[in-house]
């Protein structure tokens, strides 16, 4: 009769023991035990949070502060410090996408066969300009619209074709054929034995149009 | 810099190439002595003026966190000129 009791209690400890166990492998790597012991859950700011952002409420704050990925122990190096989600906008104030940072693979060389080829570029972007081209006509409110699918596409049909760890700008230059002159020129800062380039032009009888894509190695 | 390059110039075929590069070439000079860990790809396109418009896009594959574009339209009584500049993030 005496020993009942004391199983029971020592039943519940396990058992209370267990979630916290259990807790820790779920949250993010990088955080110390210690932080969890001393943050009980309780009233207050700590609950407030956690009604709002749904995680366990002696863990929201930690959350939305530091927010994702910024583990205390610093165990994400492929993404580095990040500043606080709602501080952030892109660099040239247009919407910021969600971000999916690749981890930086450490070669400064793209790998033997895998550097960027202008001529293969080069015939792509002449295939993807003469297919969508050949029977279109000019018209003022058309053009952006096609300016911007043909980008569009173009980019596509890249990414499929160039290597991996290559970023690409891709630009069109759309026009009615009215006998004006036009001078597209670009100029880069890059690194001249891994970055390259591919343009090419088209013209019928109402438009002209001219592509250049632009490969640059990302580390 | 486009002003101190076309300002005051009418369209001339002959001249055209020379315009035009020495655009991009002290764009990118000026963009270098920010010092910034960037490389630049600058692009400059100027039509004659005409009845007619002519438009540009442009589509990037990029890590949008650390990468970006600005564009200066510039124009006078006989051309148009559109200057991008995408700035690409190194590491």
């Amino acid at each position: 009769m005496a020993g009942r009791p004391v199983l029971p209690g020592r039943q519940e400890e396990e058992t209370a023991k267990d979630p916290g166990l259990k807790l820790s492998p779920a949250q993010p790597p990088g955080r110390l035990p210690s932080i969890d012991e001393t943050r009980p859950a309780g009233p207050g700011p700590a609950s407030r949070r956690g009604s709002v952002l749904g995680p366990a409420p002696s863990f929201s704050r930690r959350n939305s502060l530091a927010g994702p990925g910024l583990g205390a122990g610093g165990r994400r190096p492929s993404q580095g410090p990040m500043p606080p989600l709602g501080s952030r906008v892109s660099f040239s104030g247009l919407p910021l996408a969600p971000a999916r940072r690749v981890a930086p693979s450490y070669r400064t060389e793209p790998a033997p066969g895998e550097r960027w080829e202008a001529a293969s570029a080069q015939r792509v972007l002449e295939a993807a300009l003469a297919s969508r081209l050949r029977d279109a006509t000019y018209s003022g409110a058309e053009a952006g619209r096609l300016a911007q699918e043909l980008c569009e596409q173009v980019r596509v049909r890249l990414r499929e074709l160039c290597p991996p760890r290559y970023k690409l700008v891709c630009n069109v230059v759309l026009g009615p054929r009215a006998g004006q002159g036009v001078r597209v020129v670009s100029r880069a800062l890059w690194d001249a034995a891994r970055d390259g380039l591919a343009s090419s032009s088209f013209t019928n009888a109402s438009l002209f149009a001219v592509a250049t894509v632009h490969g640059l190695y990302c580390e | 810099c486009i002003d101190g390059v076309l300002g005051g110039e009418d369209y001339n075929q002959n001249n055209i190439n020379q315009w035009t590069a020495s655009i991009v070439e002290q764009s990118l000079a000026h963009l270098v002595k920010l010092g910034k860990a960037y490389k630049y790809i600058v692009t400059c396109a100027v039509a004659q003026r005409s009845a007619y418009g002519f438009h540009t896009a442009s589509s990037c594959f990029w890590d949008t966190t650390s990468d970006g574009t600005c564009t200066v339209r510039w124009e006078n009584r006989t051309m148009n000129c559109i200057v991008n500049v995408f700035a690409i993030a190194i590491v």
